[in-house]
């Protein structure tokens, strides 16, 4: 998600604010800040593209319904829309479980479940991090780690020299890693 | 590109090792920047954090693009919730009315506004020149903001020389350029002019044309009260 020099995105916690009014214009910007990483989420624990389109399914009616609950003093949305993402996904699982009526034995061990937990918390931080960097650094990484361009190709699509591209894409890495590593560090304090 | 067959200095070093965190790099320049690499400890270090950083991004959530149809899927099923839970005789009678219109293939389709009547909206309806293109905008209710919310997305590439143009009409011929953008998927607030505009469209411009020229427009959207 980007915008023209100059602009400003609007904030998460303005956008969940809109959709507890009932704004479906807001819901929409949020699904497309977060539909994609709710589907990752998905597609990791449950590893079952459909489960993880109803997923993403389940966690945007939540958020339709329950915006009115967030509390950005608490925290900010994306860890909430992750929260709602975690237990959402575990219902999924459990039901999934209850229909296949798997044997007790091979329902997942509670250790490996945390594990898997805390290295998809550590990869949301990756995709929170991205959405807070500065939409021209940010930009040239997806299109290249996501949309598979080349540089030359991603100078073409945004209109920019050659040299811009280089620069950003390096620019962005970096600052992605300063983040990420400002992050980890606050986290062992 | 220019061959750097020159050694590389360190910005170069640093911009070519964040290419190569993504892409192969031309031999030659692979050579430049190994030896580079081997002789400052600072851009090697360097290297191997964006090389790091790099992993990160390749095994991110972001990887997989959920199936297009999804969002359809995801807003249909928010639709009905919505119906249910608001039982609003305007807004339902609103949604029929846009979907009489989209079935009757119409390029301009007012959307059912934010459900206390709060400000204005409306879908930006793509020309026949660009189908996929889709967009929104939204303003906030009248003495609360003087922004404009504009949301699109599948906008085709523009050629060299071209800007995307954003403007707000009057509905009596008069336009009020907004802003300009390049990117084929764009979210931003822009300032509105004094005065409620009732049509916003998107135009394609060529960069230094006299100002009289015309552009090619190709989304376009009436604004209806919520």
């Amino acid at each position: 998600v980007t915008g023209p020099a100059g602009s400003l995105p609007t904030p998460d916690e303005a956008l969940v604010e809109r959709v507890s009014r009932g704004d479906e214009i807001a819901l929409q910007t949020l699904y497309r800040r977060y539909g994609r990483p709710v589907f990752g989420v998905g597609l990791r624990y449950l590893d079952d593209p459909d489960l993880a389109q109803d997923l993403v399914q389940d966690v945007f009616l939540k958020l339709w319904r329950r915006a009115d609950t967030f509390e950005p003093a608490k925290g900010s949305f994306s860890a909430w829309i992750f929260t709602i993402a975690r237990r959402s996904a575990i219902d999924l699982q459990r039901r999934r479980a209850r229909r296949a009526a798997l044997p007790l034995e091979s329902a997942p061990e509670p250790r490996v479940e945390d594990e898997t937990w805390h290295q998809l918390e550590v990869d949301w931080q990756v995709v929170e991090a991205l959405l807070t960097m500065d939409s021209h650094l940010r930009e040239p990484l997806l299109l290249a780690y996501y949309r598979g361009l080349t540089q030359r190709e991603i100078a073409d699509h945004l209109g920019v020299p050659l040299g811009t591209v280089k620069s950003r894409m390096s620019r962005g890495l970096a600052r992605l890693g300063e983040i990420l590593s400002r992050r980890a560090a606050l986290e062992r304090e | 590109m220019a061959i750097p067959m020159r050694p590389l200095s360190c910005a170069e070093a640093r911009e070519e090792a964040a290419r190569r965190a993504f892409e192969p790099l031309e031999p030659h320049v692979e050579a430049t920047l190994s030896a580079h690499l081997a002789a400052c400890t600072d851009c090697r270090n360097n290297a191997e954090d964006l090389q790091h950083t790099a992993l990160l991004l390749r095994s991110s959530l972001l990887v997989t693009e959920p199936p297009l149809e999804l969002e359809g899927h995801v807003f249909q099923a928010i639709r009905s919730v919505g119906r249910q839970r608001r039982r609003s005789r305007r807004r339902l009678t609103t949604a029929f009315a846009a979907s009489v219109l989209s079935i009757a293939g119409l390029a301009l389709i007012a959307l059912p506004g934010p459900s206390q009547g709060r400000g204005r909206s409306a879908t930006l309806a793509p020309t026949d020149r660009v189908a996929p293109a889709t967009g929104s905008v939204t303003i906030e209710g009248p003495g609360t903001s003087h922004e404009l919310h504009l949301n699109v997305t599948g906008l085709p590439d523009l050629a060299d020389g071209s800007t995307y143009a954003l403007w707000a009409g009057d509905g009596k011929g008069s336009w009020t350029l907004l802003g300009e953008f390049r990117t084929t998927t764009t979210e931003a607030l822009y300032q509105l002019p004094r005065g409620a505009p009732e049509l916003v469209r998107v135009t394609i411009e060529r960069i230094g044309a006299p100002p009289d020229t015309p552009g090619l427009e190709v989304l376009t959207g009436r604004l209806s009260s919520g």
